[in-house]
């Protein structure tokens, strides 16, 4: 009902004031309860695709450094996914490059397009929590985590959000981009959380060869560690994809058995929480994508010019947009944290 | 390439038709065993720069497209289908014999004048092994001695392997302080690169 009441007031502040669309609420966050943060809305045209970086900092808060044990991630429907990381070692994606923006709970800086596409630009820094959710259903992704573990940050530490929206194809955004964060304050979680980011960098799907399959693994240090939570990524060509728990040993995909996360929805593929899953000390995972090539409705060309090879067969090959490329990456969540991981 | 449509001989056999016979590409004889041989490719020129990889061969660790670094290595073969190949590719501790990376992928050999069949091109019918930043090493992958484990599976279940031992090396690039940082075993993601990170005394 709050949400109800509190759209109607919102109506005529914001730009979201069309026919059918019911904007997305999420309450703003006192120092005490947390930081919250929220983008601007943005035109997503038709045919395009956006994928902005918006940089803020952890702000102090009285009490350092800042647990988090509950996320909320908000988008407007038509969202590719929403990404953040912690902020390191700076390439050629710099937040102090970017134009000042009003964040609502922070203040920070937005760099559009340009170098916000390119990964090798945050390849080293530690993902902190995804979103691929932004269904006109289901706008909002809440995630309480597992009794007693919490997300760490400290106070000044540099965070990005990264929006990708896409008005094309293979997905639409029927309104305008917009993408929310709350980060709840934990009181007494004494488990840190710790994440692992996984992608295959060289797929390629083309016309005229067999439907591809690409595995890969991704070891985890020594200790005992369970999975939190998972979700996979790819793009319309992807027909399954698979996540096991791996011996650390064996060179054979696991049994049916081990598998914990499998989706065949690449557009709004379901963050599986409220897991349990130990990993095999020693181990990892396991993760598979399985694709089917489709004729592309923009047509080949844009395909085949990306392509490395120039093979001219419509070969869909690794990269971030989703009419003309592929992806194969997992988001995973993790506890105890021993340190962030990425296998790439 | 040879390129031979199943669908032409099955009518010359006088069997059923189908549009959706698979493509087949015979490299050597196919009665016999299939052969393979390792290889590796330096991330620089193209599929003609990839070379033959000796028992403990370097390999190069190169920055690929994505960010981390990566070994591009994978065989050479021939009495295989060129088409209908999978490749596994596997970097093992030969101490503790624990993976550190794997990777599987569909590849592409195209038969040379040599009677070998050699990829179709470096960059994707090579594994490219993810091999630093590595949370699990507990040796540093740069300069240190590796077990790297091969196989190619030929759709139908014949199959080749080949391991060898292999010694990964950050090349002598402007990346070379970048890559001794991330694949140092006590490089954690989010550390400053490229200043190299202080060794906890295990290598």
């Amino acid at each position: 009902m709050r949400t109800a009441i509190l759209s109607v007031g919102l109506l005529v502040a914001c730009g979201d004031n069309l026919p059918g669309f019911e904007p997305w609420y999420l309450g703003e966050l006192s120092a005490q309860e947390g930081v919250w943060v929220r983008t601007p809305e943005f035109e997503v045209a038709p045919g395009e695709e956006i994928q902005d970086c918006y940089f803020f900092e952890i702000p102090p808060q009285g009490v350092d450094p800042l647990w988090v044990d509950r996320f909320q991630l908000a988008l407007n429907p038509g969202s590719h996914h929403m990404n953040v990381f912690r902020v390191s070692t700076i390439r050629s994606l710099d937040p102090t490059s970017g134009e000042p923006i009003d964040l609502g709970g922070v203040a920070g800086t937005v760099i559009r397009g340009g170098e916000c596409w390119k990964a090798p630009n945050w390849a080293g820094w530690p993902m902190v929590v995804n979103s691929q959710q932004s269904s006109e259903r289901a706008p909002v992704y809440e995630w309480q985590l597992p009794d007693n573990v919490a997300t760490r940050f400290v106070a000044g530490e540099r965070l990005m959000l990264q929006v990708h929206y896409v008005n094309a194809s293979t997905q639409e955004t029927p309104f305008r981009g917009r993408a929310g964060l709350n980060l709840h304050r934990s009181r007494n979680d004494t488990v840190e959380l710790g994440t692992l980011f996984a992608t295959q960098q060289s797929i390629r799907i083309c016309r005229s060869t067999p439907p591809p399959v690409y595995s890969g693994t991704c070891s985890m240090p020594v200790g005992d560690h369970k999975v939190a939570a998972v979700n996979g990524h790819f793009h319309s060509r992807g027909q399954r994809f698979s996540v096991y728990a791996w011996d650390g040993v064996s060179t054979e995909r696991p049994a049916d058995s081990a598998r914990f996360y499998q989706s065949q929805a690449w557009a709004e593929p379901e963050m599986l929480n409220g897991l349990e899953v130990p990993l095999p000390p020693g181990g990892g995972i396991w993760w598979t994508c399985e694709y089917q090539w489709r004729e592309p409705e923009i047509g080949c060309a844009m395909v085949d010019a990306r392509d490395p090879m120039q093979a001219n067969d419509c070969c869909y090959t690794f990269g971030p947009t989703v009419e003309t490329s592929e992806h194969c990456n997992v988001f995973l969540f993790y506890y105890p944290k021993t340190q962030d991981i990425v296998c790439f | 390439m040879l390129l031979t449509r199943g669908v032409l001989v099955a009518v010359a056999a006088g069997a059923a038709c189908s549009d959706d016979a698979p493509t087949t590409c015979p490299i050597g004889d196919r009665s016999l065993a299939v052969e393979i041989v390792a290889v590796h490719w330096s991330g620089t020129g193209t599929s003609a720069d990839v070379a033959d990889l000796a028992d403990g061969g370097a390999v190069d660790l190169v920055r690929p497209i994505q960010g981390g670094k990566v070994v591009y290595v994978g065989v050479r073969a021939r009495n295989v289908d060129g088409c209908n190949l999978q490749l596994t590719a596997a970097l093992r501790d030969p101490a503790t014999m624990q993976v550190i990376a794997l990777e599987q992928r569909p590849v592409r050999l195209v038969a040379g004048g040599d009677g070998w069949g050699h990829a179709e091109s470096a960059f994707d019918h090579l594994a490219n092994l993810p091999a630093c930043p590595s949370a699990a090493a507990t040796q540093d992958l740069d300069g240190a001695s590796w077990r790297l484990e091969l196989r190619l599976d030929e759709v139908g279940g014949r199959t080749a392997t080949t391991t060898l031992t292999v010694a990964p090396r950050c090349p002598d690039s402007d990346q070379l302080d970048e890559c001794r940082c991330e694949c140092d075993s006590d490089y954690e993601l989010g550390s400053a690169c490229p200043t190299d990170p202080i060794d906890g005394g295990v290598d």
